[in-house]
């Protein structure tokens, strides 16, 4: 049970970093990316192959996957970026389906459907730190709390604000001067450098990666949890993703027979995602906002 | 023209005209309602498997069953439409987007509670040799109707959509919802028989999809992300450009792994890649300029 709660924990923690991530490119820039889930998978895979083929630390790891996935951004926003709205949700779709498949089938680097094995646990000053232990209790939530407060500075900056308009009124935005391309260009890019350290996160929790790390299910529940949040708001994010866990672990404590708990959940997502939609189209959590509007 | 081409060339034809009837009901329905169906994947299991039910389990003729799950899904289409997307309507598209998306998950896992997760199966697959232009191409008989019905059926659904007064009323909704509405038009009936028409078309492919492959819950899925991507290679709410993309598709896959230009492990790719190379060409899509005002 204890080792049950911990796991959990640690789980939620990185779905807070990616869905924080996925906030600000989706829920605070209004770009509808569902390929989102590629930049964590290419961090993950970056990790996991860094360390098991060039013995790079969990540390390191977390900076270099940073910047392959905000670099693979910046090519992917000069590709998808000039396509707006229900082309882009498409087009990043296909991306992500793409991702899946090379994934797959380029065997010399990701090892294809058997996967990388054998990452290294995080290590701090000469000491393993192991999954079990409570030290990675306070590393992996550490560094998703570091990553959040610097998300919180930039959704508050100026360029927070400039991102706000851009989902708001984009000719109006553009109006005053502002230069969108630029703006929506490193909205991605800075969210796929935190999506990728939550990947690095991953792939030394579970040390061990494979292509269904690209899935569709994937990419569905990032987009319920911050859209069960608030698109758009900060702690909306966190609390969508804390409720989206929780609510996904109900069926198993229910005692459904095993082989439709994964059905069961979809069911409870499903019903989730359609009754905040009708309720609440801002988000659960929209109450604890200031009314600006 | 050797025979391994005129044989990729047939099954090329076969998987374009099924993406084709999907895409139909995708291009149609975002054409006057303005958003993307991501459920839309899921009327085409639907069909497969209520054709099944009254096929293999209540043993009635192929006809008969096929003409009851139509209107199975007809009905669906109906009830979806007033149930979930009619309250939703005049909110930002994106709203019925990410609505879809919750549709799309809560009926596949309701697929796999009612049939589980085993793989089931209508057809015992006999295969014809047919011969077109002297060539010996395999052919099962459902791939012939598949063929068949679905050209008529896009050449109905043009001439209904240029001529007949229900056409014309759903072409008036699409290109502006509220004029039409000072002129006493109702959304509410458009979006009816969009729905109707668009869930009624994804279920006959959803009955050949099933002699063409196993049923599963997920079969639809594959099935509609290839429809999205042909529906934007022709320009979103193009009916021809719609057409046009699944068969480019349909081929491309066919051929490109048939005759091993691509690995077949890459074959899930290829309709996306093709999508986002035509994106980054002519992002409007084949048929962007002449049908821009369709819908904006």
């Amino acid at each position: 049970m204890l080792s049950y709660l911990f796991s959990l924990l640690i789980i939620t923690a990185i779905w807070v970093l990616l869905v924080q991530s996925y906030n600000l490119s989706f829920g605070l820039t209004g770009l509808f990316n569902l390929g989102h889930i590629i930049f964590y998978g290419i961090g993950a895979y970056t990790a996991g192959i860094l360390n098991t083929r060039y013995g790079f630390g969990f540390f390191e790891n977390l900076l270099f996957s940073a910047l392959v996935a905000g670099t693979f951004a910046a090519f992917f926003g000069l590709l998808t970026l000039r396509l707006s709205g229900h082309y882009l949700a498409i087009a990043t779709l296909g991306a992500a389906m793409i991702a899946t498949v090379v994934a797959t089938n380029w065997v010399s680097l990701t090892n294809g459907p058997l996967g990388i094995r054998g990452i290294d646990e995080p290590e701090l000053f000469g000491q393993v730190i192991q999954a079990d232990s409570f030290g990675f209790l306070l590393l992996i939530p550490g560094v998703v709390v570091v990553c959040n407060i610097l998300l919180f500075r930039i959704f508050h900056s100026p360029f927070g604000r400039i991102l706000r308009s851009i989902k708001d009124d984009e000719t109006a935005s553009r109006a005053v001067g502002k230069n969108i391309f630029e703006a929506k260009m490193w909205s991605l890019v800075l969210s796929a450098a935190f999506a990728g350290i939550a990947g690095t996160l991953y792939a030394h929790y579970r040390l061990f990666l494979d292509p269904s790390i690209f899935a569709i299910p994937e990419i569905i529940l990032i987009i319920l949890m911050v859209v069960v949040g608030g698109r758009g708001n900060f702690w909306g994010a966190i609390l969508g993703t804390i409720l989206v866990v929780i609510i996904g672990e109900v069926p198993r404590f229910i005692g459904f027979p095993n082989n439709i708990v994964g059905a069961t959940r979809n069911i409870l997502f499903s019903a989730l995602l359609i009754g905040t939609m009708f309720l609440r189209p801002n988000g659960l959590f929209t109450f604890f906002q200031k009314r600006t509007e | 023209m050797s025979e391994l081409v005129a044989q990729l060339i047939w099954n090329g034809l076969v998987t374009g005209a099924l993406i084709a009837l999907v895409a139909l009901g995708l291009t149609l329905i975002y054409g006057v309602a303005g958003f993307i169906q991501f459920a839309h994947g899921e009327m085409v299991a639907l069909g497969a498997y209520a054709f099944m039910i009254f096929h293999k389990l209540l043993h009635w003729e192929i006809l008969p069953a096929a003409l009851a799950a139509v209107t199975v899904g007809v009905v669906v289409g109906l009830i979806i439409e007033k149930l979930f997307f009619r309250p939703v309507r005049e909110h930002d598209p994106m709203i019925p987007l990410v609505l879809s998306i919750g549709l799309s998950i809560g009926l596949q896992a309701l697929i796999l509670i009612f049939f589980g997760p085993n793989i089931l199966t209508i057809s015992d697959r006999s295969f014809h040799s047919l011969s077109i232009f002297g060539k010996k191409i395999l052919a099962t008989p459902s791939q012939i109707w598949a063929i068949f019905l679905s050209f008529v059926l896009m050449g109905g659904l043009i001439l209904f959509l240029k001529k007949t007064k229900i056409g014309k009323y759903l072409r008036a909704v699409a290109s502006n919802r509220s004029v039409a509405e000072v002129f006493g038009m109702s959304t509410d009936h458009a979006m009816q028989w969009i729905f109707g028409i668009g869930v009624g078309l994804a279920v006959i492919a959803g009955i050949f999809l099933g002699f063409e492959q196993n049923l599963e819950p997920l079969m639809g899925v594959h099935m509609s992300v290839k429809a999205f991507s042909a529906v934007v290679l022709g320009a979103v709410g193009s009916v021809r450009g719609a057409i046009l993309g699944a068969f480019l598709i349909g081929l491309a896959e066919s051929l490109l792994v048939g005759l091993s230009i691509i690995p077949s492990g890459f074959s899930a790719a290829i309709p996306f890649v093709i999508l986002i190379g035509m994106l980054l060409v002519r992002p409007e899509g084949l048929f962007g300029r002449r049908f821009e005002n369709l819908r904006r």
